[in-house]
């Protein structure tokens, strides 16, 4: 009873389940578009981003190092979030607990946004819709094709990966509201320096 | 606890700054490429290499000179190999190769045409393709296209084309479906049919 109060568990798993996110996310995007059978190709995480173009895969330099940065947060965030979980009765459990729990949600909610964000241009910049899940077919605007009808299939979807994400986000939360059960329950306001607290007994005295 | 906190904000700050930073400063003498790699502009170039020269040289199915420095053969129009009558049934099989220049697998799902009589205008039948064919990168397959002529065709050239060897006729409405994408052509194709 005395070794589970000593643990947060929701912080315990949030963290593994941060690190294990990490891992996977560098092989298994959260979000991927394909073009036709793949002729492009979009494989999108805040931890690696893969574009292939008839069959060439390429790099975006720029996405590389915010893709990097974000390994970086969330490898910090999961480690801290391991530390936290194991000691959260220490005087620095609510720093590294407020440090590491927003991490994942941060992600899952700028990745969400910035999703929604981007079909969003693409649809207002060419006229055409790119769906955040399933599939469709568009029609290329024909001053791009000259003159001749040219529809392309996309098929897009959130992938296992990112539902990893959501659970993570939503443990890493559970821990911050855990944490309240977890310390002792405060009953009075703390004495300020230089005065002495009254208890029953110094009352007896 | 406040030095801890300030620990905790230098790895958020360096984990975001480091990483940009450091891209930039590498690409800091050509800023475009830390957004559009070279890579990019190497498959752009060689695809638009690939339809060009298809379009210079339609009968040529690879480009031994490869004048652009591009590292991939051009497309090329599918070059006839053979053709087959079925009076029976009404068809003609024809049989094509094509060449795939690209890295990828293509998948042919679609080609089908409309097929009228140059001369007259008269609608002969409808020119499809039974079934798709998979070419993978580099390689040559066969596609087999199906022309299927109607009774009504048949009289056509019996009675207007009947001391002719061959039939000048227009391929239109022609729909070509490769890999997921389809492309409609609005431009009538002119070839001759032998007719015996």
């Amino acid at each position: 009873m005395l070794l589970q109060a000593r643990i947060n568990w929701f912080g315990l798993a949030g963290g593994i389940a941060t690190i294990l996110l990490i891992a996977v996310s560098m092989f298994v995007p959260w979000w991927q578009l394909t073009v036709g059978d793949s002729i492009v190709a979009a494989g999108v995480s805040p931890i690696y981003t893969n574009f292939s173009l008839i069959g060439n895969s390429f790099t975006v330099p720029l996405l590389f190092a915010i893709n990097l940065s974000c390994i970086l947060l969330s490898l910090a965030g999961g480690i801290v979030m391991l530390i936290y979980s194991l000691r959260p009765t220490r005087p620095y459990a609510k720093s590294l607990l407020g440090f590491s729990y927003k991490t994942p949600l941060l992600f899952v909610v700028v990745f969400v946004i910035g999703l929604i964000a981007l079909t969003s241009i693409i649809q207002a910049m060419f006229s055409f819709n790119v769906p955040l899940f399933g599939t469709t077919e568009v029609n290329l605007p024909s001053n791009a094709t000259e003159g001749m009808n040219v529809s392309v299939l996309l098929s897009a979807g959130f992938v296992w990966p990112f539902y990893l994400a959501v659970a993570s986000a939503v443990l890493c939360l559970g821990a911050r509201l855990y944490h309240k059960r977890i310390l002792p329950p405060i009953t009075g306001a703390a004495p300020s320096p230089g005065t002495v607290a009254s208890t029953p007994a110094s009352a007896a005295t | 606890m406040q030095l801890l906190g300030l620990i905790l904000i230098l790895i958020n700050v360096g984990a975001v700054v480091g990483p940009i930073a450091g891209v930039v400063i590498v690409y800091q003498g050509n800023l475009q490429e830390m957004i559009v790699p070279p890579e990019v502009e190497n498959i752009v170039k060689d695809t638009i290499n690939v339809i060009s020269m298809s379009q210079s040289n339609p009968s040529n199915p690879s480009n031994p000179e490869n004048p652009g420095g591009s590292t991939i053969a051009s497309f090329a129009m599918p070059q006839y190999v053979s053709s087959s009558y079925d009076v029976a049934a009404r068809t003609v099989t024809a049989v094509f190769n094509l060449t795939n220049p690209l890295n990828i697998t293509l998948t042919v799902n679609v080609v089908s045409a409309d097929v009228k009589c140059h001369t007259h205008g008269f609608m002969l039948g409808h020119a499809t393709m039974p079934k798709q064919v998979e070419i993978t990168p580099a390689k040559t397959a066969e596609l087999i296209v199906v022309f299927a002529w109607t009774e009504a065709a048949q009289e056509h050239i019996l009675n207007s084309h009947t001391s002719e060897a061959t039939i000048n006729v227009d391929l239109v409405n022609i729909s070509v479906s490769v890999s997921g994408i389809t492309l409609d052509v609005p431009e009538t194709y002119n070839v001759d049919i032998p007719l015996y």
